[in-house]
């Protein structure tokens, strides 16, 4: 498990220009320089927001890679896939 | 002898200067304002902000529970329309010397030499304190926005610590405290765009009342799930509240504003 990796590539994606248009620009290659495992890494190629959230990424994190990469206008299609918290504090709790 | 002459909370909502709904906020601005005409006639030279990081300004590989920025300060460094990245007057040696009684007090803060803070505290230095600089700012980043949170306790603990360190300041200071942050938010979740009112309430009631006991009798669950992850920034008004023990207060401002995603809540409190 690598999840700290997970959220490294999204800080930088989310934070730094340069990371966000190479991650734009070769996601598969920009990945490559993480540590990540091939779940994490296919979540993150395939921009799983469900399952990302669920795997306990920061979700103040996940949406900022998430509108880095898709702009700030694909926040309906982000909030209609990513879960709730309520959901996820009684996954927690059972 | 320095004396804290006043203490406030207020949010920094980025979509109510993005506003992209368009609706009316004038109102709501105003709120800053008369916060900032307020610091002016209490004669303030200085000011401490209690913010939470949105992870923009510290990564993975770094994460402190708290921090206290000794050097120059400039922000906020995520633009918003209205708020520009723009110095704010800061007092080094102010900083440094809360850094050293935190240290003497059982609290290891963290440093860091030259900062540009986020909205968090760029939002509240900007529009809250004096354009002219005559305020200096000293940023109090806690751990509220990506965990492991600072215990509630440890929060409102903190701004003891921090009243005590103003109170043995040995020159002639005038300080007010701002407590930065929404109250009820969800971001990034599912739930964004939800605003509980009830829970807003019951938290500026505690700040109203002067009493920290409900707020600190929650756990983090209780918040995440009335208040949302962004609730947790209610550790800013706890070490404002810590700092001003027993300190009632007044709402100036209250919205659940349905131009963005968080309940504003703009309050004065008053040293008891």
């Amino acid at each position: 498990m690598s999840f700290g990796a997970v959220e490294q590539l999204f800080y930088d994606v989310s934070t730094k220009r340069n990371s966000r248009a190479a991650f734009r620009e070769d996601a598969t290659a920009f990945a490559e320089k993480y540590a990540l495992s091939e779940l994490e890494r296919d979540m993150v190629l395939s921009m799983n927001a469900e399952g990302l959230f669920e795997y306990g990424i920061n979700p103040m994190l996940l949406m900022g890679f998430w509108t880095s990469v898709n702009g700030p206008q694909s926040m309906p299609d982000y909030l209609s896939r990513v879960p709730t918290l309520t959901s996820q504090l009684e996954t927690v709790s059972e | 002898m320095a004396e804290i002459v006043g203490g406030f909370i207020m949010p920094h909502d980025p979509l109510l200067f993005v506003n992209p709904k368009k609706k009316e906020r004038d109102h709501l601005i105003g709120a800053y304002s008369e916060i900032r005409d307020k610091v002016s006639k209490s004669g303030a030279t200085k000011a401490i902000i209690f913010g939470a990081d949105h992870y923009i300004l510290f990564g993975p590989r770094c994460l402190p529970q708290f921090l206290i920025p000794t050097g120059e300060l400039h922000g906020p460094i995520d633009r918003l329309p209205g708020v520009g990245d723009s110095p704010i007057a800061s007092d080094p040696g102010f900083a440094e010397y809360l850094v050293g009684h935190a240290h003497q007090s059982g609290f290891d803060v963290s440093v860091a030499r030259d900062l540009g803070v986020d909205h968090a505290i760029g939002v509240p230095a900007q529009l809250a304190l004096p354009a002219d600089g005559s305020v200096k700012t000293v940023p109090v980043y806690m751990a509220s926005g990506v965990a492991p949170y600072v215990r509630l306790q440890r929060a409102y603990d903190f701004g003891r610590m921090i009243g005590d360190a103003i109170a043995k300041m040995p020159v002639d200071e005038s300080v007010v405290l701002i407590g930065s942050g929404g109250i009820s938010h969800w971001v990034g979740t599912g739930e964004m765009g939800r605003i509980n009112s009830e829970f807003d309430r019951k938290v500026l009631d505690c700040i109203v009342s002067g009493d920290a006991t409900p707020l600190l009798s929650m756990t983090d669950e209780e918040i995440m799930r009335e208040g949302g992850n962004g609730g947790m920034e209610i550790r800013h008004f706890l070490a404002v509240m810590g700092a001003l023990p027993a300190g009632r207060g007044e709402v100036l401002a209250y919205e659940a504003w349905d131009g963005g995603v968080t309940g504003l809540g703009f309050a004065e409190i008053l040293p008891a």
